[in-house]
Formats: structure tokens, C-alpha cells, sequence
């Protein structure tokens, strides 16, 4: 598959993205966690 | 006329990650998550055109600044349960009395939903390119995954809201016999008929991986998947293990 056409296939996930941070964005404890500021790979949950 | 469409994604990306870095700060986690997602997507247009030099750039530069996130947020983790074994190569263990108490009951479920990979082609038929895994390495070195891919939420949130009969899934579960881990974290792998490009961290909360376990995840990489250094990132989240006690 060339560049180009792979590209157009990574713009769909793009325009995912963008729902997907609405959709969190949407609630209290989505923008919350979207604000976190750190950066959210050692969430005190995760322990 | 033919549209760039790798034109058109880079500035997309770029736009994207303006907004999020107005709305929720440059070092919130929608703003590395952007990040993140863009390298992966990246990587996913070099293994069409490994030579496009804007978009082998713009990876370079996602390598660097997703380092320093990552490196940033390292030092926010709660204190560890679990042991150093060894340092180089990394051994840790995790404790036993808290996975028998908080894990155990849906071990055996988790672990029948774990596959080792063991070659470049057989796991993308049964993981999603692009998409984040939990993994752990073994003192064995064996490269095991949990194949229930995450979302958004699972990632911002924390992973506990990836259940199995309302137990968070944790590392420690894919290797519940000895606990013994010499990597873990999290890892996308990129590529339509054969792993082309990895894109991993040391994510784990439980297990706490050293730097020595970057090592590690490479030669995993290059070993199983045949790809050399360029083609792997492996972002570190904590301290040396050397700056810790050591069991023995």
C-alpha cells in the first residue's frame, strides 16, 4: 500500500481521536482527567 | 490531482495538538496522549515509505518530546510491591500476598486471554496494529500480551477500569505462577503483514521497571521481530535500578 493511500487510512484515527477526546471531555471527571498533568502513565489507580 | 494525504495528516496532527495543548495545558495527558497517538500513526506511514524525510523528522522529534513526558510523570508513582531481584539484566518480583489477596480470583481468566509472541507475523493476527497492549517479559524472556486492546478511556482514566469480572487487570496477573518480570508495560505494534515497528513503554504500576528494562524490550524487538534500534521506541517511566535496594 503506498504512503499516500496509508495516510488517508491515519486521517480516519485522527478524526477518531478528536471524537474520543469530546466524548471524555463531555463529562467532570473526563475533563478532569484530561487535565492531569501527569501525563497520566502512573495513575494512582493503576497500583 | 493527487491529494498529499501525508501532508494533510501531519498539519491535522499538528492542529490537533495546538488545541489540545491550549485547552488542557502542554503537559496535561491529552496532550502527550496526542503525542503518542501521532507517533504511532507516523510510524504507520513509514512502514509504507520508510524515507519520507518530513514524516521521519516529525517521529525524531515525537521521540524526544515523549521522553521527556514521560520521564516527568515517573516520579508520581505510589511506592512499589514489588522486590528487585537482580539488576542487569532486571528481575523483579511482585509481591505475593497482595496478588493472591487483590488478583488471583480471575488470574486464570486474564491468563487464558495472554499469548507469548514468539514471531513478526502470527500476532497481527490476533492483535490490532496500532493498538496498545499490556505486556510483560518474563524471566524467561518470553514476550507475553494480554490481548484485549485499550481505549482512550482505559489509558486517561487509568487501566483499572480494564476489567475481568470487575477486577482491574493488572501485570502481575499475566505471570501469576512466579510473578517474575524482567519488563512490563505497555506496546503497540505496527505493520499490515509482519511486525515492522514496535512502539512501547514500561508502563506498570506494580512492577516499577527499571531503566535496565529498556534494554530488555529491545532485544525482545530485535530478537523476535528482527527490527533494528530505529525502528523501536521504548519510553522509560522510573529511576535506575541501581538507585533502589536489591533483594540479593
Amino acid at each position: 500500500m503506498s504512503e499516500n493511500l496509508v495516510s488517508a487510512q491515519e486521517l480516519l484515527k485522527v478524526e477518531a481521536i478528536v471524537e474520543n477526546l469530546r466524548e471524555l471531555d463531555a463529562t467532570d471527571e473526563g475533563r478532569e482527567a484530561l487535565e492531569m498533568a501527569q501525563a497520566g502513565f502512573t495513575h494512582p489507580d493503576d497500583v | 490531482m493527487t491529494t498529499d494525504h501525508t501532508g494533510v495528516l501531519l498539519d491535522r496532527f499538528a492542529e490537533l495538538g495546538r488545541s489540545v495543548r491550549d485547552t488542557y495545558g502542554p503537559h496535561s495527558q491529552a496532550s502527550v496522549f496526542v503525542l503518542y497517538e501521532e507517533l504511532i500513526s507516523l510510524r504507520t506511514v513509514l512502514t509504507a515509505e520508510r524515507g519520507h524525510e518530513r514524516v521521519s523528522q516529525r517521529v525524531r522529534d515525537l521521540r524526544e518530546q515523549i521522553a521527556r513526558a514521560y520521564l516527568a510523570s515517573g516520579g508520581a508513582a505510589p511506592p512499589p510491591r514489588r522486590e528487585i531481584i537482580s539488576v542487569d539484566p532486571p528481575l523483579l518480583r511482585f509481591d505475593r500476598e497482595i496478588f493472591e489477596r487483590r488478583y488471583s480470583g480471575v488470574s486464570g481468566r486474564v491468563l487464558a486471554q495472554t499469548i507469548e509472541i514468539r514471531d513478526p507475523e502470527t500476532p497481527l493476527d490476533l492483535l490490532r496494529p496500532g493498538a496498545s497492549y499490556m505486556f510483560v517479559i518474563d524471566e524467561m524472556d518470553r514476550l507475553l500480551v494480554w490481548t484485549r486492546p485499550f481505549v482512550l478511556a482505559d489509558l486517561v482514566f487509568g487501566r483499572n477500569r480494564a476489567t475481568v469480572d470487575g477486577v482491574p487487570v493488572a501485570h502481575p496477573m499475566l505471570v501469576p505462577e512466579r510473578l517474575l518480570a524482567r519488563a512490563a508495560g505497555e506496546i503497540v505494534l505496527i505493520g499490515a503483514n509482519r511486525v515492522s515497528m514496535v512502539v512501547a513503554n514500561t508502563k506498570s504500576g506494580h512492577f516499577q521497571p527499571p531503566r535496565e528494562s529498556v534494554t530488555v524490550v529491545r532485544e525482545a524487538c530485535r530478537r523476535l521481530f528482527h527490527l533494528p534500534g530505529e525502528d523501536v521506541d521504548v519510553f522509560h517511566l522510573f529511576p535506575a535500578a541501581g538507585t533502589e535496594r536489591t533483594v540479593r
